[in-house]
């Protein structure tokens, strides 16, 4: 039986500043909030800027899911179509999103493949609240 | 700023209430050593200072704050932390920032979980 494999703690060096992707002015609120929990529960050596693109369209499609999982939660999975009882509109919204989801995910090594025996090892360190103000823009000058 | 840099100043209510508080929590809530801690401080420093370093401590604990960081309690001057900017390493932006959200609704800057108390003045609106 070979050596375990060692795990490495994210830690931030002293005196550097925050190399977390920050969301994009284009995210809308929800998305926003998604991306940062994201981007924040996650090792700093996970993401390059060349991910921005596709953290953004999980970000947006975490979002779709969970509206259409509240429709479906508030109005049912059967609802009255013209023709009598149908499945509703919502389903295949959340059905579609899931799937996307979970495509989009293996691509950004998130979730439980993410964490495979052959997986990079570095588990991500607590995120200060000072680094989470910032990722989430309320330390811009405007707020 | 050191802990006793406002010891001259006058506690309000609030503030007391936070800083009673913040004591409380060392002594349950933490570790044995923490408890142990506080007790001492408790018996050997003015009570002021001794619940400032409770209240230090439970911040720095609730807002996973890095070892060069200080918590909101520590800002000395708001207008000058908050003027000066963000440097995007000490942190002493956000602290003001964080102090002038948690005076702005009424509380108080020695609030042991900022964010935790932030949310529920939210919610209570």
């Amino acid at each position: 039986m070979g050596r375990p494999p060692h795990e490495t703690t994210d830690l931030a060096p002293f005196y550097a500043e925050s190399e977390r992707l920050r969301p994009p002015d284009c995210l809308g609120e929800l998305q926003r909030r998604a991306f940062v929990e994201l981007v924040a529960s996650c090792p700093v050596s996970q993401f390059r800027k060349s991910d921005l693109g596709l953290l953004c369209r999980y970000c947006e499609l975490q979002v779709m899911c969970e509206t259409a999982a509240f429709h479906l939660g508030a109005d049912g999975m059967v609802v009255d179509g013209k023709e009598g009882p149908k499945v509703s509109p919502w389903f295949a919204i959340h059905r579609d999103c899931c799937r996307e989801l979970r495509s989009l995910s293996q691509r950004l090594q998130i979730g439980p493949r993410g964490r495979t025996p052959k997986a990079p090892k570095t588990v991500a360190g607590r995120v200060s609240y000072y680094e989470r103000m910032m990722l989430e823009g309320d330390l811009d000058d405007a707020n | 700023m050191t802990l006793t840099d406002v010891e001259d100043e006058p506690l309000s209510a609030v503030d007391f209430e936070a800083l009673d508080r913040a004591i409380r929590i060392c002594r349950t809530q933490k570790t044995p050593a923490d408890a142990e801690q506080i007790e001492h401080k408790l018996a050997t420093e003015l009570w002021r200072e001794a619940a400032e370093f409770a209240s230090y401590s439970c911040q720095c604990d609730a807002l996973h704050l890095q070892p060069w960081q200080d918590p909101p309690c520590q800002v000395d001057d708001l207008v000058s932390a908050i003027n000066a900017g963000d440097d995007g390493i000490l942190g002493d932006y956000a602290a003001a920032k964080l102090l002038q959200r948690l005076l702005d609704r009424g509380l108080s800057r020695y609030e042991p979980d900022p964010v935790s108390a932030l949310k529920a003045k939210r919610c209570s609106r």
